[in-house]
Protein backbone atom coordinates (compact mmCIF):
# COMPACT_ATOMS: atom_id res chain seq x y z
CA UNK A 1 0.00 0.00 0.00
CA UNK A 2 1.70 3.23 -1.06
CA UNK A 3 2.26 5.73 1.71
CA UNK A 4 -0.39 8.42 1.55
CA UNK A 5 1.57 11.60 2.09
CA UNK A 6 -1.35 13.88 1.48
CA UNK A 7 -3.44 12.85 4.43
CA UNK A 8 -2.80 13.04 8.13
CA UNK A 9 -1.23 9.79 9.12
CA UNK A 10 -1.95 7.80 12.17
CA UNK A 11 0.10 4.89 13.42
CA UNK A 12 1.74 2.53 10.99
CA UNK A 13 -0.59 -0.32 11.66
CA UNK A 14 -3.80 -0.76 13.51
CA UNK A 15 -6.30 -3.53 13.93
CA UNK A 16 -10.00 -3.46 14.31
CA UNK A 17 -11.29 -4.57 17.71
CA UNK A 18 -13.46 -7.12 15.90
CA UNK A 19 -10.39 -9.29 15.45
CA UNK A 20 -10.06 -9.56 19.18
CA UNK A 21 -13.51 -10.69 20.10
CA UNK A 22 -13.41 -12.91 23.16
CA UNK A 23 -14.73 -16.31 22.08
CA UNK A 24 -17.86 -16.44 24.16
CA UNK A 25 -19.14 -13.12 22.98
CA UNK A 26 -19.29 -13.32 19.19
CA UNK A 27 -22.58 -11.77 18.10
CA UNK A 28 -25.11 -14.07 16.46
CA UNK A 29 -25.82 -13.49 12.80
CA UNK A 30 -29.36 -12.24 12.47
CA UNK A 31 -31.64 -14.48 10.49
CA UNK A 32 -34.43 -13.46 8.20
CA UNK A 33 -37.11 -15.41 10.05
CA UNK A 34 -40.28 -13.47 10.45
CA UNK A 35 -39.00 -10.22 9.01
CA UNK A 36 -38.94 -11.00 5.34
CA UNK A 37 -39.13 -14.07 3.12
CA UNK A 38 -36.34 -15.48 1.00
CA UNK A 39 -37.76 -13.92 -2.13
CA UNK A 40 -38.49 -10.47 -0.72
CA UNK A 41 -36.24 -7.50 -1.20
CA UNK A 42 -35.85 -4.97 1.58
CA UNK A 43 -38.14 -1.93 1.51
CA UNK A 44 -36.43 0.95 -0.23
CA UNK A 45 -36.44 4.67 0.63
CA UNK A 46 -35.52 6.84 -2.33
CA UNK A 47 -35.28 10.60 -2.68
CA UNK A 48 -33.98 12.79 -5.47
CA UNK A 49 -32.51 16.23 -5.55
CA UNK A 50 -30.51 16.31 -2.32
CA UNK A 51 -27.21 17.76 -3.48
CA UNK A 52 -27.65 21.40 -4.42
CA UNK A 53 -24.42 21.62 -6.39
CA UNK A 54 -25.06 18.67 -8.65
CA UNK A 55 -27.13 18.58 -11.81
CA UNK A 56 -28.97 15.54 -10.51
CA UNK A 57 -28.69 13.56 -7.32
CA UNK A 58 -30.37 10.71 -5.52
CA UNK A 59 -30.23 8.98 -2.15
CA UNK A 60 -31.26 5.40 -1.61
CA UNK A 61 -31.69 3.41 1.60
CA UNK A 62 -32.45 -0.29 1.56
CA UNK A 63 -32.40 -1.73 5.05
CA UNK A 64 -29.12 -0.38 6.40
CA UNK A 65 -27.41 0.08 3.04
CA UNK A 66 -27.16 3.82 2.37
CA UNK A 67 -26.03 5.08 -1.00
CA UNK A 68 -25.86 8.62 -2.37
CA UNK A 69 -25.19 9.52 -5.98
CA UNK A 70 -24.62 12.73 -7.90
CA UNK A 71 -24.51 13.43 -11.60
CA UNK A 72 -22.59 16.24 -13.26
CA UNK A 73 -22.74 17.04 -16.90
CA UNK A 74 -22.84 17.03 -19.77
CA UNK A 75 -19.39 18.57 -19.73
CA UNK A 76 -16.73 19.02 -22.30
CA UNK A 77 -14.86 15.76 -22.69
CA UNK A 78 -11.39 15.89 -21.19
CA UNK A 79 -9.63 13.88 -23.85
CA UNK A 80 -9.55 15.32 -27.29
CA UNK A 81 -7.89 12.40 -28.97
CA UNK A 82 -11.02 10.29 -29.16
CA UNK A 83 -11.57 9.06 -32.66
CA UNK A 84 -15.27 8.57 -32.19
CA UNK A 85 -16.61 11.91 -31.07
CA UNK A 86 -20.13 11.33 -32.25
CA UNK A 87 -21.32 9.96 -28.92
CA UNK A 88 -20.74 11.11 -25.40
CA UNK A 89 -18.98 9.26 -22.63
CA UNK A 90 -20.22 8.10 -19.29
CA UNK A 91 -17.64 8.28 -16.51
CA UNK A 92 -18.49 6.48 -13.28
CA UNK A 93 -16.77 6.76 -9.94
CA UNK A 94 -17.78 4.30 -7.27
CA UNK A 95 -16.54 4.97 -3.75
CA UNK A 96 -16.93 3.30 -0.43
CA UNK A 97 -16.63 5.64 2.54
CA UNK A 98 -13.98 4.38 5.00
CA UNK A 99 -16.57 4.04 7.75
CA UNK A 100 -19.01 2.13 5.59
CA UNK A 101 -17.78 -1.40 6.21
CA UNK A 102 -17.10 -3.23 9.45
CA UNK A 103 -13.41 -3.16 8.73
CA UNK A 104 -12.17 0.34 7.98
CA UNK A 105 -11.44 0.88 4.31
CA UNK A 106 -8.52 2.85 2.99
CA UNK A 107 -8.92 6.25 1.36
CA UNK A 108 -7.02 5.29 -1.74
CA UNK A 109 -9.26 3.57 -4.22
CA UNK A 110 -8.53 -0.14 -4.25
CA UNK A 111 -8.97 -2.58 -7.09
CA UNK A 112 -12.44 -3.62 -5.88
CA UNK A 113 -13.74 -0.09 -6.17
CA UNK A 114 -12.31 0.22 -9.66
CA UNK A 115 -13.95 -3.05 -10.61
CA UNK A 116 -17.30 -1.87 -9.27
CA UNK A 117 -16.95 1.45 -11.12
CA UNK A 118 -16.36 -0.40 -14.37
CA UNK A 119 -19.35 -2.69 -13.84
CA UNK A 120 -21.53 0.27 -12.95
CA UNK A 121 -20.53 2.05 -16.12
CA UNK A 122 -21.21 -1.00 -18.27
CA UNK A 123 -24.65 -1.42 -16.70
CA UNK A 124 -25.70 2.21 -17.07
CA UNK A 125 -24.40 2.80 -20.56
CA UNK A 126 -27.16 1.01 -22.51
CA UNK A 127 -29.77 3.08 -20.70
CA UNK A 128 -28.43 6.54 -21.51
CA UNK A 129 -28.91 8.19 -24.93
CA UNK A 130 -25.25 9.05 -25.34
CA UNK A 131 -25.63 9.86 -29.02
CA UNK A 132 -27.51 12.99 -27.93
CA UNK A 133 -24.41 14.35 -26.18
CA UNK A 134 -21.58 14.26 -28.70
CA UNK A 135 -18.15 15.29 -27.53
CA UNK A 136 -19.26 15.51 -23.92
CA UNK A 137 -18.98 13.43 -20.83
CA UNK A 138 -21.44 12.78 -18.09
CA UNK A 139 -20.00 12.08 -14.67
CA UNK A 140 -21.71 9.81 -12.21
CA UNK A 141 -20.30 9.73 -8.69
CA UNK A 142 -21.58 7.12 -6.27
CA UNK A 143 -20.69 7.07 -2.60
CA UNK A 144 -21.65 4.23 -0.29
CA UNK A 145 -22.19 5.58 3.21
CA UNK A 146 -23.01 2.25 4.82
CA UNK A 147 -22.48 -1.19 3.34
CA UNK A 148 -25.12 -3.69 4.38
CA UNK A 149 -25.09 -5.90 1.31
CA UNK A 150 -25.94 -5.72 -2.39
CA UNK A 151 -24.27 -2.35 -2.92
CA UNK A 152 -23.73 -2.77 -6.64
CA UNK A 153 -27.40 -3.38 -7.38
CA UNK A 154 -28.58 -0.47 -5.26
CA UNK A 155 -25.87 1.76 -6.69
CA UNK A 156 -27.11 1.04 -10.20
CA UNK A 157 -30.65 1.97 -9.16
CA UNK A 158 -29.49 5.10 -7.34
CA UNK A 159 -27.33 6.21 -10.26
CA UNK A 160 -30.16 5.90 -12.77
CA UNK A 161 -32.45 7.89 -10.45
CA UNK A 162 -29.81 10.60 -10.27
CA UNK A 163 -29.41 10.59 -14.06
CA UNK A 164 -33.16 10.96 -14.46
CA UNK A 165 -33.24 13.72 -11.84
CA UNK A 166 -30.51 15.54 -13.73
CA UNK A 167 -32.50 15.54 -16.90
CA UNK A 168 -30.11 13.31 -18.85
CA UNK A 169 -31.93 11.65 -21.71
CA UNK A 170 -32.37 7.94 -21.18
CA UNK A 171 -34.09 5.07 -22.93
CA UNK A 172 -35.14 3.62 -19.60
CA UNK A 173 -34.05 3.57 -15.97
CA UNK A 174 -31.69 0.78 -15.01
CA UNK A 175 -32.61 -1.20 -11.92
CA UNK A 176 -30.40 -3.58 -10.04
CA UNK A 177 -31.09 -6.63 -7.93
CA UNK A 178 -28.87 -9.13 -6.19
CA UNK A 179 -29.39 -12.71 -5.21
CA UNK A 180 -27.14 -14.67 -2.90
CA UNK A 181 -27.07 -18.42 -2.78
CA UNK A 182 -25.79 -20.39 0.15
CA UNK A 183 -26.24 -24.14 -0.02
CA UNK A 184 -29.87 -24.64 -0.96
CA UNK A 185 -31.31 -21.29 0.12
CA UNK A 186 -31.50 -18.41 -2.33
CA UNK A 187 -31.91 -15.00 -0.75
CA UNK A 188 -32.97 -11.95 -2.73
CA UNK A 189 -31.30 -8.69 -1.68
CA UNK A 190 -28.89 -10.20 0.85
CA UNK A 191 -27.55 -8.13 3.71
CA UNK A 192 -23.85 -8.00 4.50
CA UNK A 193 -23.88 -10.99 6.83
CA UNK A 194 -25.97 -13.01 4.37
CA UNK A 195 -23.51 -12.23 1.62
CA UNK A 196 -20.88 -14.22 3.46
CA UNK A 197 -18.74 -15.71 0.80
CA UNK A 198 -18.90 -12.56 -1.32
CA UNK A 199 -16.03 -11.43 -3.48
CA UNK A 200 -14.24 -10.13 -0.41
CA UNK A 201 -13.90 -13.40 1.40
CA UNK A 202 -13.87 -16.24 -1.07
CA UNK A 203 -16.51 -18.88 -1.75
CA UNK A 204 -17.22 -22.34 -0.51
CA UNK A 205 -18.95 -25.00 -2.56
CA UNK A 206 -22.43 -24.25 -3.86
CA UNK A 207 -22.23 -20.64 -2.80
CA UNK A 208 -22.54 -17.68 -5.04
CA UNK A 209 -23.92 -14.26 -5.70
CA UNK A 210 -25.59 -12.86 -8.82
CA UNK A 211 -26.26 -9.21 -9.59
CA UNK A 212 -28.52 -8.28 -12.49
CA UNK A 213 -29.08 -4.81 -13.98
CA UNK A 214 -32.32 -4.60 -15.90
CA UNK A 215 -34.13 -2.05 -18.07
CA UNK A 216 -37.71 -2.81 -16.97
CA UNK A 217 -39.77 -1.34 -19.80
CA UNK A 218 -37.61 -2.81 -22.51
CA UNK A 219 -37.09 -5.97 -20.43
CA UNK A 220 -33.44 -6.07 -21.35
CA UNK A 221 -30.55 -7.04 -19.11
CA UNK A 222 -27.75 -4.53 -19.28
CA UNK A 223 -25.42 -6.00 -16.68
CA UNK A 224 -24.90 -9.40 -15.16
CA UNK A 225 -22.26 -10.26 -12.58
CA UNK A 226 -21.99 -13.66 -11.03
CA UNK A 227 -19.45 -14.85 -8.50
CA UNK A 228 -18.87 -18.18 -6.92
CA UNK A 229 -19.85 -21.69 -7.86
CA UNK A 230 -23.43 -22.21 -8.87
CA UNK A 231 -25.07 -24.91 -10.91
CA UNK A 232 -26.45 -23.93 -14.28
CA UNK A 233 -30.13 -24.39 -13.46
CA UNK A 234 -29.80 -22.52 -10.20
CA UNK A 235 -28.04 -19.71 -12.03
CA UNK A 236 -30.80 -19.29 -14.58
CA UNK A 237 -33.44 -19.38 -11.83
CA UNK A 238 -31.43 -16.79 -9.93
CA UNK A 239 -31.35 -14.46 -12.91
CA UNK A 240 -35.11 -14.81 -13.32
CA UNK A 241 -35.70 -14.04 -9.62
CA UNK A 242 -33.49 -10.97 -9.90
CA UNK A 243 -35.47 -9.75 -12.88
CA UNK A 244 -38.70 -10.17 -10.87
CA UNK A 245 -37.11 -8.26 -8.02
CA UNK A 246 -36.30 -5.41 -10.38
CA UNK A 247 -39.85 -5.25 -11.67
CA UNK A 248 -41.14 -5.05 -8.11
CA UNK A 249 -38.77 -2.18 -7.41
CA UNK A 250 -39.86 -0.13 -10.40
CA UNK A 251 -43.01 1.51 -8.90
CA UNK A 252 -40.99 2.83 -5.94
CA UNK A 253 -38.59 4.50 -8.32
CA UNK A 254 -41.40 5.97 -10.38
CA UNK A 255 -42.96 7.50 -7.28
CA UNK A 256 -39.69 9.03 -6.14
CA UNK A 257 -39.01 10.55 -9.54
CA UNK A 258 -42.53 11.94 -9.87
CA UNK A 259 -42.21 13.52 -6.46
CA UNK A 260 -38.94 15.14 -7.45
CA UNK A 261 -40.37 16.46 -10.70
CA UNK A 262 -43.43 17.86 -8.91
CA UNK A 263 -41.19 19.63 -6.45
CA UNK A 264 -39.06 21.20 -9.16
CA UNK A 265 -41.95 22.17 -11.41
CA UNK A 266 -45.11 22.35 -9.35
CA UNK A 267 -48.33 21.90 -11.32
CA UNK A 268 -50.08 25.22 -12.02
CA UNK A 269 -52.65 26.19 -9.38
CA UNK A 270 -56.15 26.06 -10.79
CA UNK B 1 -27.47 24.79 11.16
CA UNK B 2 -29.18 21.44 11.35
CA UNK B 3 -27.61 18.30 12.59
CA UNK B 4 -28.53 14.73 13.25
CA UNK B 5 -26.81 11.73 14.68
CA UNK B 6 -27.19 9.46 11.75
CA UNK B 7 -27.18 5.80 12.42
CA UNK B 8 -24.35 4.45 10.32
CA UNK B 9 -24.23 1.20 12.21
CA UNK B 10 -20.87 0.11 10.84
CA UNK B 11 -19.15 3.16 12.33
CA UNK B 12 -18.53 3.56 16.04
CA UNK B 13 -19.89 7.11 16.00
CA UNK B 14 -21.38 9.22 13.26
CA UNK B 15 -23.12 12.51 12.60
CA UNK B 16 -24.45 14.56 9.73
CA UNK B 17 -24.51 18.37 9.71
CA UNK B 18 -26.19 20.69 7.23
CA UNK B 19 -25.36 24.42 7.31
CA UNK B 20 -27.51 25.96 4.60
CA UNK B 21 -26.70 23.73 1.64
CA UNK B 22 -23.32 22.54 2.84
CA UNK B 23 -23.69 18.95 4.03
CA UNK B 24 -20.90 17.13 5.87
CA UNK B 25 -20.90 13.63 7.34
CA UNK B 26 -18.39 12.20 9.79
CA UNK B 27 -17.82 8.58 10.66
CA UNK B 28 -15.54 7.46 13.48
CA UNK B 29 -13.91 4.08 13.42
CA UNK B 30 -11.92 2.98 16.42
CA UNK B 31 -9.05 0.58 16.03
CA UNK B 32 -6.38 -0.79 18.30
CA UNK B 33 -2.66 -0.23 18.07
CA UNK B 34 0.45 0.21 20.17
CA UNK B 35 0.97 3.70 21.60
CA UNK B 36 3.73 5.90 20.14
CA UNK B 37 7.13 5.40 21.71
CA UNK B 38 7.49 9.04 22.71
CA UNK B 39 4.12 9.15 24.49
CA UNK B 40 3.33 5.66 25.76
CA UNK B 41 0.21 6.63 27.64
CA UNK B 42 -1.60 8.45 24.88
CA UNK B 43 -3.80 7.32 22.02
CA UNK B 44 -4.20 8.74 18.54
CA UNK B 45 -6.90 10.77 16.85
CA UNK B 46 -6.54 10.93 13.10
CA UNK B 47 -8.90 13.36 11.40
CA UNK B 48 -9.18 13.43 7.64
CA UNK B 49 -11.32 15.66 5.51
CA UNK B 50 -12.29 14.47 2.07
CA UNK B 51 -13.89 16.50 -0.67
CA UNK B 52 -15.04 13.90 -3.17
CA UNK B 53 -16.09 14.91 -6.69
CA UNK B 54 -19.62 14.09 -5.50
CA UNK B 55 -19.92 17.33 -3.57
CA UNK B 56 -19.15 19.89 -6.20
CA UNK B 57 -18.03 20.19 -9.78
CA UNK B 58 -14.88 21.94 -8.58
CA UNK B 59 -13.31 18.76 -7.25
CA UNK B 60 -11.77 16.06 -9.39
CA UNK B 61 -11.34 12.42 -8.39
CA UNK B 62 -7.90 11.41 -7.21
CA UNK B 63 -5.65 12.38 -4.30
CA UNK B 64 -6.94 15.10 -1.98
CA UNK B 65 -6.43 18.62 -3.24
CA UNK B 66 -5.05 21.62 -1.41
CA UNK B 67 -8.30 22.57 0.22
CA UNK B 68 -8.90 19.11 1.64
CA UNK B 69 -5.36 18.86 3.00
CA UNK B 70 -5.56 22.33 4.55
CA UNK B 71 -8.89 21.45 6.15
CA UNK B 72 -7.51 18.17 7.56
CA UNK B 73 -4.52 19.93 9.05
CA UNK B 74 -6.74 22.64 10.53
CA UNK B 75 -9.01 20.10 12.21
CA UNK B 76 -5.96 18.28 13.61
CA UNK B 77 -4.68 21.58 15.03
CA UNK B 78 -8.03 22.40 16.60
CA UNK B 79 -8.17 19.00 18.28
CA UNK B 80 -4.65 19.45 19.63
CA UNK B 81 -5.04 23.00 20.82
CA UNK B 82 -8.50 22.77 22.30
CA UNK B 83 -7.77 19.59 24.27
CA UNK B 84 -11.04 18.15 23.02
CA UNK B 85 -10.40 14.67 24.31
CA UNK B 86 -8.01 13.62 26.96
CA UNK B 87 -5.51 11.53 25.00
CA UNK B 88 -4.62 9.57 28.11
CA UNK B 89 -8.13 8.18 28.15
CA UNK B 90 -7.56 6.55 24.81
CA UNK B 91 -4.78 4.47 26.26
CA UNK B 92 -5.82 1.03 27.47
CA UNK B 93 -2.51 -0.31 28.70
CA UNK B 94 0.59 1.82 28.85
CA UNK B 95 3.05 1.08 26.03
CA UNK B 96 1.02 -1.88 24.90
CA UNK B 97 -2.39 -0.98 23.63
CA UNK B 98 -4.30 2.14 22.83
CA UNK B 99 -7.18 3.32 20.71
CA UNK B 100 -6.75 5.12 17.48
CA UNK B 101 -9.83 7.07 16.41
CA UNK B 102 -10.03 7.55 12.67
CA UNK B 103 -12.36 10.48 12.12
CA UNK B 104 -13.27 10.50 8.46
CA UNK B 105 -15.08 13.65 7.50
CA UNK B 106 -16.68 13.64 4.11
CA UNK B 107 -18.38 16.53 2.41
CA UNK B 108 -21.55 15.55 0.54
CA UNK B 109 -22.50 18.99 -0.75
CA UNK B 110 -20.10 21.92 -0.86
CA UNK B 111 -21.67 25.36 -0.58
CA UNK B 112 -19.01 27.26 1.35
CA UNK B 113 -18.13 27.38 5.04
CA UNK B 114 -16.58 23.97 5.15
CA UNK B 115 -14.47 24.42 8.29
CA UNK B 116 -17.37 25.32 10.60
CA UNK B 117 -19.35 22.33 9.46
CA UNK B 118 -16.36 20.01 9.90
CA UNK B 119 -15.77 21.09 13.48
CA UNK B 120 -19.42 20.73 14.44
CA UNK B 121 -19.77 17.33 12.80
CA UNK B 122 -16.59 16.06 14.46
CA UNK B 123 -17.86 17.20 17.84
CA UNK B 124 -21.24 15.59 17.29
CA UNK B 125 -19.75 12.31 16.07
CA UNK B 126 -17.37 12.11 19.04
CA UNK B 127 -20.25 12.70 21.44
CA UNK B 128 -22.14 9.91 19.75
CA UNK B 129 -19.23 7.49 19.66
CA UNK B 130 -19.37 4.32 21.69
CA UNK B 131 -16.21 2.30 22.11
CA UNK B 132 -16.28 -1.37 23.06
CA UNK B 133 -14.59 -2.34 26.26
CA UNK B 134 -11.18 -3.84 25.72
CA UNK B 135 -9.12 -5.58 28.36
CA UNK B 136 -5.82 -7.36 28.14
CA UNK B 137 -5.95 -10.98 29.07
CA UNK B 138 -3.17 -11.53 31.61
CA UNK B 139 -2.36 -15.05 30.50
CA UNK B 140 -2.27 -14.74 26.75
CA UNK B 141 -1.18 -11.08 26.71
CA UNK B 142 -3.65 -10.44 23.91
CA UNK B 143 -6.45 -7.95 23.80
CA UNK B 144 -10.02 -9.05 24.23
CA UNK B 145 -12.86 -6.91 23.01
CA UNK B 146 -16.40 -7.07 24.20
CA UNK B 147 -18.68 -5.37 21.76
CA UNK B 148 -21.80 -5.87 23.81
CA UNK B 149 -20.53 -3.48 26.46
CA UNK B 150 -19.96 -0.03 25.12
CA UNK B 151 -18.83 3.18 26.75
CA UNK B 152 -19.19 6.68 25.36
CA UNK B 153 -16.19 9.01 25.08
CA UNK B 154 -15.64 11.86 27.48
CA UNK B 155 -15.49 15.22 25.73
CA UNK B 156 -13.68 17.97 27.62
CA UNK B 157 -14.34 21.02 25.55
CA UNK B 158 -16.81 22.10 22.92
CA UNK B 159 -14.91 24.07 20.29
CA UNK B 160 -17.11 25.73 17.70
CA UNK B 161 -15.87 27.68 14.74
CA UNK B 162 -17.30 30.67 12.92
CA UNK B 163 -16.19 31.57 9.44
CA UNK B 164 -16.21 35.01 7.93
CA UNK B 165 -15.55 36.35 4.46
CA UNK B 166 -13.80 39.71 4.22
CA UNK B 167 -14.29 42.12 1.37
CA UNK B 168 -11.69 44.85 0.93
CA UNK B 169 -10.92 45.29 4.61
CA UNK B 170 -14.31 46.84 5.32
CA UNK B 171 -17.23 44.50 4.89
CA UNK B 172 -17.33 41.24 6.81
CA UNK B 173 -20.02 38.65 6.28
CA UNK B 174 -20.65 35.64 8.43
CA UNK B 175 -21.12 32.10 7.10
CA UNK B 176 -20.27 32.66 3.44
CA UNK B 177 -21.68 30.47 0.68
CA UNK B 178 -19.43 29.15 -2.06
CA UNK B 179 -20.26 32.08 -4.31
CA UNK B 180 -19.46 34.60 -1.59
CA UNK B 181 -16.23 32.77 -0.74
CA UNK B 182 -15.01 32.89 -4.30
CA UNK B 183 -15.63 36.64 -4.52
CA UNK B 184 -14.15 37.51 -1.15
CA UNK B 185 -10.68 38.94 -0.70
CA UNK B 186 -9.92 37.06 2.52
CA UNK B 187 -11.37 34.31 4.67
CA UNK B 188 -11.19 34.03 8.43
CA UNK B 189 -12.19 31.28 10.83
CA UNK B 190 -12.29 31.77 14.59
CA UNK B 191 -12.69 28.80 16.94
CA UNK B 192 -13.79 29.37 20.53
CA UNK B 193 -14.72 26.93 23.25
CA UNK B 194 -17.61 26.97 25.67
CA UNK B 195 -15.72 28.95 28.31
CA UNK B 196 -15.36 31.86 25.88
CA UNK B 197 -11.70 31.14 25.36
CA UNK B 198 -10.03 31.37 22.01
CA UNK B 199 -8.81 28.04 20.60
CA UNK B 200 -7.71 28.87 17.09
CA UNK B 201 -7.74 31.61 14.50
CA UNK B 202 -7.18 30.66 10.89
CA UNK B 203 -6.59 33.36 8.34
CA UNK B 204 -4.74 32.04 5.31
CA UNK B 205 -3.44 35.13 3.55
CA UNK B 206 -5.77 37.56 1.82
CA UNK B 207 -6.24 41.27 2.58
CA UNK B 208 -5.35 42.59 6.01
CA UNK B 209 -7.88 43.13 8.75
CA UNK B 210 -7.77 45.75 11.49
CA UNK B 211 -7.48 44.63 15.12
CA UNK B 212 -10.86 46.09 16.02
CA UNK B 213 -12.62 44.15 13.24
CA UNK B 214 -10.90 41.00 14.45
CA UNK B 215 -12.20 41.59 17.98
CA UNK B 216 -15.67 42.02 16.51
CA UNK B 217 -15.36 38.66 14.77
CA UNK B 218 -14.22 36.96 17.97
CA UNK B 219 -17.24 38.32 19.81
CA UNK B 220 -19.52 37.03 17.09
CA UNK B 221 -17.81 33.65 17.32
CA UNK B 222 -18.53 33.51 21.06
CA UNK B 223 -22.25 34.11 20.42
CA UNK B 224 -22.24 31.39 17.78
CA UNK B 225 -20.63 28.98 20.22
CA UNK B 226 -23.52 29.45 22.62
CA UNK B 227 -26.08 28.88 19.85
CA UNK B 228 -24.40 25.69 18.69
CA UNK B 229 -23.94 24.25 22.18
CA UNK B 230 -27.62 24.82 22.85
CA UNK B 231 -28.40 22.94 19.63
CA UNK B 232 -26.13 20.07 20.60
CA UNK B 233 -27.74 19.85 24.03
CA UNK B 234 -31.21 19.89 22.51
CA UNK B 235 -30.37 17.02 20.18
CA UNK B 236 -28.74 15.05 23.01
CA UNK B 237 -31.89 15.47 25.10
CA UNK B 238 -34.21 14.47 22.32
CA UNK B 239 -32.26 11.31 21.49
CA UNK B 240 -32.15 10.35 25.16
CA UNK B 241 -35.91 10.71 25.55
CA UNK B 242 -36.43 8.82 22.29
CA UNK B 243 -34.42 5.91 23.68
Amino acid sequence: MPVDTKRIRGPEESQSPLLFLSPGKVPEASSRQGVRGNGDARPVFARCGLISQAKGSAYLEAGNTKIICSVYGPREAERKDETDMKTGRLVCDFRLAPFSCLKRGAWIQGSEERDLSQTLQESLQPGVCLHRYPRSQIEVNVMVLENDGSILAHAVTCASMALADGGIEMYDVVLGCTLGQSGSTCLVDPSYSEEYGSWQEGYGEDQGCVTVALLPNLNQVSGLTADGEMREDILSDAVRSCMDGCHKLYPVLQQALMRAVKKKAPPPAK
Amino acid sequence: AVFTWCSVSTADGSALVKIGNTTVICGIKAELTTPPSDAPNRGYIVPNVDLPPLCSSKFRPGPPGEQAQAASQFIADVIESSDLINMEELCIEKSKLCWVLYCDIMCLDYDGNLLDACIIVLLAALKNAQLPEVTINKETDLAEADIQKKKPLKINRLPVGSSFAVFDDSIIIVDPTAEEESLSTALLTVVTDEEDRLCAVHKPGGTSLSGEKLQHCINRAITRNKEISKLVDKVTESTKTAK
